[in-house]
């Protein structure tokens, strides 16, 4: 065997070997390096670049003053990761709050909470307790939930036993109203004390201060009841058509209630799919529900609050904003308007802001605050010395090899 | 050494090591075309890592050889289809030398890259089993079935190199 293939390989013509070969081959060397400082680069400087679109060069201002005038953001995105908490530092009051799903924290997991946005621009991440249910107040300095009150600007809690089930707060943010069973509450927050106001026939399912404070409109057993904040003592009731409206739901006059009607997307007897329609409706002391409103497309969620005098409502719209929107919509079928996009879960808005707030302020994204600096750096660095602790030992191994 | 010492020095193993590059090269391909194709292709490579190598370049000049041979293989595969029978020769062939020598080149086509390496390796070259397994980063377990596979390929497909593959 090896005789004929020596004898087989002596037959060989010697290869001509071109005198450029050195200079291709040191071409191909050079362009090998850079390549592969570019990828080493990329692969090292990536994670850092990652932290520093996530909000690194971001920072939360400090808190302004109460009475400065407001410009809510035309879009405002979802809490990021690593979000402190209120109690770690206090960013109220709060202009709108929602509830957040997973958020790293080294050392504890937070696994669901409410997040706050301040005045600032800043988030904050309230984690849950009992259940996901709260409501934030009207001005925004209060959140109210599952047994107790949270003070937004420093962080303290006022225990409430009884508040087992959250029904409204009135627009001054002095009087929240909750039940526990079909026992109904009214608490005055500056007296730190409550009274019963009523016991129900059923639990009562949801409630709204009228604005003058006088009333209340509560449903319980599918149907809507209109009480007096004072005795208790219902005023007159309604059938309902939809649903109520939300907390906002009074009209501004006091004097009629707003109704929600949605109608689910459905196929229709052609076989073709339509899309889901919403309109509002109002019903007063004469118990009969008026739906004055155009059917319209899209999905409402709730009405927001009330924009000299006409409606704003929150409407999901994955569509076209991959988020919530609230829109103003006059009655009238005038143009409607794009307040501020929420790219979160569905938003409660404090209403004093959709009444008091300019719009059209720059979009919000979250910023980084001090422990989020501390996270993103630690998570960074532990990135870089992984990368190079793959790269190296292989880029020794290549020179071994060689 | 700067760089023109670099130069000097990969052309003065050019020069020497280009005709045992050539044998190897036309053994694996055999042809004599992709042969000098193929040691042009692994000079740029050597080129490419002198500095690195250039105190022993032989191991890494034949494992770029070997692997560059594989990797055109797969590449150029459906390019070389290999026909069921060898051709028929004149048994008059007056040179039995290189009859043998024909019917070892269109056998050795036959054979799959890897076995027609290791054939090489262990039978022209003369390296041990384990230095083979280097050179193709094989293990040798591999390199004795790869062998053994090979040569009972070789008999059947030439049948006249029977006394040569038992040797």
């Amino acid at each position: 065997m090896q005789r004929t293939l020596t004898d087989m390989a002596e037959s060989a013509p010697i290869a001509r070997v071109g005198d450029d070969v050195w200079r291709r081959g040191r071409r191909r060397r050079t362009r090998r390096r850079l390549v592969h400082a570019a990828l080493a680069l990329t692969l090292v400087l990536s994670p850092a670049a990652f932290v520093l679109q996530s909000g690194w060069e971001r920072q939360s201002e400090p808190a302004t003053a109460e009475d400065d005038p407001l410009v809510l953001p035309v879009r405002i995105g979802r809490a990021q990761s690593a979000t402190s908490t209120l109690d770690e530092a206090p960013n109220g009051p709060a202009i709108a709050a929602f509830n957040t799903p997973i958020t790293l924290r080294l050392g504890t997991a937070v696994t669901e909470g409410v997040a706050l946005i301040g005045r600032d621009g800043s988030y904050r991440v309230l984690p849950k307790t009992v259940d996901n249910q709260w409501l934030l107040s009207p001005d925004g300095r209060l959140l109210a939930r599952h047994g107790e009150l949270v003070n937004l600007i420093d962080a303290g809690r006022e225990a409430i036993p009884e508040a087992r089930h959250l029904l409204a707060w009135d627009r001054t943010g002095k009087r929240l109203l909750y039940a526990d069973g079909s026992d109904l509450y009214l608490r005055d927050v500056e007296a730190h004390a409550h009274r019963k106001l009523s016991t129900l026939a059923s639990q009562a399912e949801a409630a709204a201060f009228s604005p003058d404070g006088s009333r209340l409109a509560v449903t319980w057993g599918g149907r809507l009841h209109v009480l007096d904040v004072q005795s208790g003592a219902e005023q007159w009731s309604a059938n309902m058509d939809g649903h109520m409206a939300g907390q906002a739901a009074w009209t501004p006059d006091s004097q009629r209630v707003t109704l929600l009607q949605v109608q689910e997307p459905r196929i229709n007897s052609r076989g073709y799919r339509e899309p889901s329609q919403w309109r509002l409706g109002f019903v007063g002391p004469s118990g009969r529900a008026e739906f004055e409103q155009e059917w319209q497309r899209g999905w409402a969620h709730h009405l927001a609050g009330w924009l000299g005098g006409d409606p704003v409502v929150a409407l999901h719209d994955l569509a076209e904003h991959d988020g919530i929107v609230l829109l103003r919509t006059p009655l009238g079928g005038g143009d409607r308007q794009l307040l501020t996009v929420f790219q979160t879960t569905v938003p409660h808005v404090a209403w004093s802001i959709i009444e008091r707030a300019d719009f059209g302020g720059r979009p919000l994204a979250q910023g980084f605050d001090d422990f989020q600096r501390s996270f993103y750096a630690a998570a960074t660095v532990l990135l870089v010395v992984t990368c190079l602790v793959i790269l190296v030992p292989l880029f020794l191994r290549r020179r071994r090899r060689a | 050494m700067g760089m023109d010492g670099a130069e000097e020095s990969f052309h003065e193993y050019v020069s020497g090591r280009v005709a045992g590059l050539s044998r190897i090269a036309y053994l694996l391909t055999g042809d004599p075309h992709l042969a000098e194709d193929l040691v042009q292709q692994a000079l740029i490579r050597v080129a490419q890592r002198w500095e690195a190598i250039r105190d022993d370049p032989d191991p890494y000049v034949r494992r770029v050889i070997y692997t560059q041979h594989v990797s055109w293989w797969r590449r150029h595969r459906a390019d070389a289809v290999p026909s069921d029978r060898l051709p028929e020769r004149s048994t008059s062939d007056p040179a039995h030398q290189i009859s043998l020598r024909l019917s070892m080149r269109e056998a050795l086509a036959r054979l799959a890259p890897r076995q027609r390496a290791v054939l090489i390796l262990r039978y022209y070259e003369d390296l041990t089993e384990a230095q083979t397994a280097e050179v193709l980063g094989i293990a040798v377990g591999t390199v004795k079935s790869q062998t053994r596979d090979a040569l009972a390929r070789l008999r059947v497909v030439a049948p006249e190199l029977e006394g040569v593959a038992a040797q």
